[in-house]
């Protein structure tokens, strides 16, 4: 019979595990993304941005890349491969590549910062473990700049082993985009009457994001930007979410507020589903306003698994629609004392929508941004 | 006893606890989280996470993975024929998420003069002129009453309607689609004008259905020469979770018309 370990749920250590065995054995073109594929994605959405292909995104929003950006003095290494990078994205307009950031293991615990630990608006968001595997992008002011499960932070240098950097790979040629066969149903008369229901239309070809390099899944939007900007998003709002829950905080209010210009509108909904009772869907705003009624003391907030970014899918009004799923593990502390905590399956979906702009010029140019949708929560196990 | 004998079954097929590493930690990579991924994972497409988890996993091994490991009663002759059957088809695009002949059913509550009742909503994934795609309703398994022969108006504009990805919230959007009454029709295919159909957008309309949540889906599969399956959602910690086949049945174009007629209120 197939061997279980004691426990029916995934804990974090065992999230970890999993995550260490995926980097060794998920190959560079998957779809699931490693955090050596995020952190690429990430540069190069930066420097995208950087260099106005993307004007939409909010400004006050503690984006993950903005704190990426803050550290350009102190690290002149960093900031001169981000300038090279820049210039040749105006020069070729194609997308550079990237040495591969250095593999990094914690020599003890460590606190995991989003943002500067000197700036106020820094917070401990996760506490990782001892021989967690990080990976190390830069130096600034006596900490890492890592990556750890798509999120970009900083971590205390003297507790960080850095191992060599790998051996560069080849960049793989990407596929051409795939077409969308259209299917041939064998005479089948019921079939037949079925296809004509669909206004004869085909479907738009949008090529599979497999992690590509170079990969356009949309005129002027690559696979890496789209995939690098859904990653930015849930980021931002799982840091919003932390907030908000503890009661330390001291705009909680705002936190909702800035939450809630990450979706589409407010209409989006959240719908909850726990093991012990029927899910109920509420506004996103709505949605909030509990959250912010829970109060802890304290709060970890940890994605135990990679996610899943699938790929976008066309509507009838234009847009385009993907999702993001991921499984949380959250943990509230009262007085010290772990007082509730689950592991939570999160599908959050995806609105890609474009936009017409005009410049100072008069030329008109597109730019396109993703905001987040509908979400599910679905609760697969209780902690403590 | 069953599960024991199916449990062989997959071990004949080298789907053991060491091939996808049957620890805890293969759960999130097995679990089949979404119909997209069904889907993928029936072609044996390589970007699953599951043939990345396992690179050693067959399009037959993946494919024993996909059935419910908890029904007693399969008939495990029919399913290693089937298996042989779409295995040797492998490296085709088998099934695809813009194929005409599957369904999502869903089993919703409305609240209807006064009382709560069960209505099971059939819908389907249809293409529009500009290629995108979205979900309607094509039809309602519960006859109401009332005798309608005229169709509810054409939609004022774009307003709500059932997105292509709508199937991961679990149509959630329905709760805003039947409130913009407006727009009703977008969520509606404007193709069925039966009158039990008729009866149910009217009620819709004029405000005696209200629309409440919905409970179970369950996906059709009718698109595979000789063969209807069915896959429903099965929430457990373990590998075999998620979207998974919960029945298999062998059947021509005549029994996919009945199919069609007698379980989906179609044609």
């Amino acid at each position: 019979m197939r061997k279980r370990k004691e426990a029916n749920g995934l804990t974090a250590k065992s999230g970890l595990l999993l995550y260490d065995q995926m980097k060794i054995l998920i190959p560079p073109n998957m779809r699931y993304i490693t955090p050596l594929q995020i952190s690429f994605y990430l540069l190069l959405l930066t420097l995208a941005i950087s260099s106005g292909c993307n004007e939409g995104s909010s400004e006050d929003m503690p984006s993950v890349l903005e704190t990426k950006e803050q550290p350009d003095t102190a690290s002149p290494s960093l900031a001169s491969t981000v300038e090279e990078d820049r210039h040749q994205i105006t020069k070729t307009n194609t997308l550079p590549s990237r040495p591969d950031p250095r593999s990094g293991v914690l020599l003890e615990k460590a606190d995991f910062w989003i943002g500067l630990p000197n700036k106020t608006t820094s917070l401990v968001y996760l506490r990782l473990a001892e021989k967690t595997e990080i990976k190390v992008l830069g130096t600034v002011e006596g900490y890492f700049e890592v990556m750890h499960r798509g999120l970009i932070g900083y971590v205390e240098k003297t507790i960080v082993d850095v191992q060599q950097p790998p051996k560069e790979k080849p960049i793989p040629v990407p596929e051409p985009p795939g077409k969308i066969a259209e299917e041939e149903q064998s005479g089948d008369r019921v079939a037949a009457r079925l296809v004509e229901n669909g206004n004869g239309a085909t479907p738009t070809g949008i090529a599979p994001c497999t992690g590509e390099i170079g990969e356009e899944i949309l005129p002027g939007i690559s696979c890496v930007q789209y995939r690098a900007k859904v990653l930015e998003k849930v980021s931002t709002l799982e840091i919003y979410l932390k907030r908000i829950i503890d009661k330390t905080e001291v705009n909680r209010t705002k936190s909702i507020d800035l939450a809630c210009r990450l979706f589409i509108n407010e209409q989006a909904r959240v719908y909850t589903s726990s093991l012990s009772d029927q899910g109920r869907s509420r506004p996103i705003r709505k949605y909030l306003n509990s959250l912010m009624a829970l109060s802890y003391d304290r709060v970890e907030i940890e994605w135990t698994n990679i996610q899943y970014i699938s790929d976008l899918r066309k509507a009838p009004d234009g847009r385009f629609y993907g999702y993001v799923h991921i499984e949380q593990q959250f943990e509230g502390f009262m007085d010290g004392q772990l007082v509730y905590g689950d592991v939570t399956e999160k599908k959050i979906t995806i609105v890609l929508e474009s936009y017409e702009v005009i410049n100072a010029e008069g030329e008109t140019g597109t730019r396109w941004d993703i905001f987040l949708s509908d979400i599910g929560v679905e609760q697969t196990k209780t902690i403590g | 006893m069953h599960q024991v004998v199916l449990f062989l079954l997959l071990l004949s097929g080298s789907v053991t606890a060491q091939s996808i590493k049957g620890d805890l930690e293969s759960d999130f990579a097995f679990k089949v989280k979404q119909i997209d991924e069904f889907i993928d994972r029936f072609n044996h497409a390589p970007q699953t996470l599951a043939r990345q988890y396992d690179a050693g996993l067959t399009h037959r091994e993946n494919l024993h993975t996909l059935f419910d490991q908890h029904i007693e009663d399969w008939d495990y002759a029919l399913i290693e024929e089937f298996v042989d059957q779409i295995g040797s088809r492998s490296g085709e695009k088998i099934l695809d998420f813009y194929d005409p002949l599957w369904y999502a059913e869903l089993e919703c509550s409305f609240s209807y003069r006064g009382t709560s009742k069960l209505i099971t909503l059939i819908l389907q994934n249809q293409l529009a002129q500009n290629g995108g795609s979205k979900w309607v309703i094509v039809s309602v398994l519960e006859f109401l009453d009332g005798v309608y022969c005229e169709d509810i108006p054409q939609a004022k504009n774009a307003g709500f309607y059932l997105h292509p990805m709508s199937h991961v919230t679990n149509f959630m959007e329905l709760d805003r689609a039947f409130e913009d009454k407006e727009n009703l029709q977008n969520i509606f295919d404007p193709w069925n004008q039966g009158m039990d159909f008729l009866a149910f957008k009217n009620g819709v309309l004029k405000g005696t259905l209200k629309y409440q949540s919905n409970h179970r889906i369950t996906y059709h599969f009718l698109q595979l020469e000789g063969w209807i399956f069915t896959v429903d959602y099965f929430p457990r910690q373990a590998p075999n979770a998620g979207w998974l086949i919960s029945s298999l049945q062998r059947a021509s174009g005549k029994e996919k018309q009945r199919y069609l007629a007698e379980k989906l209120n179609l044609l």
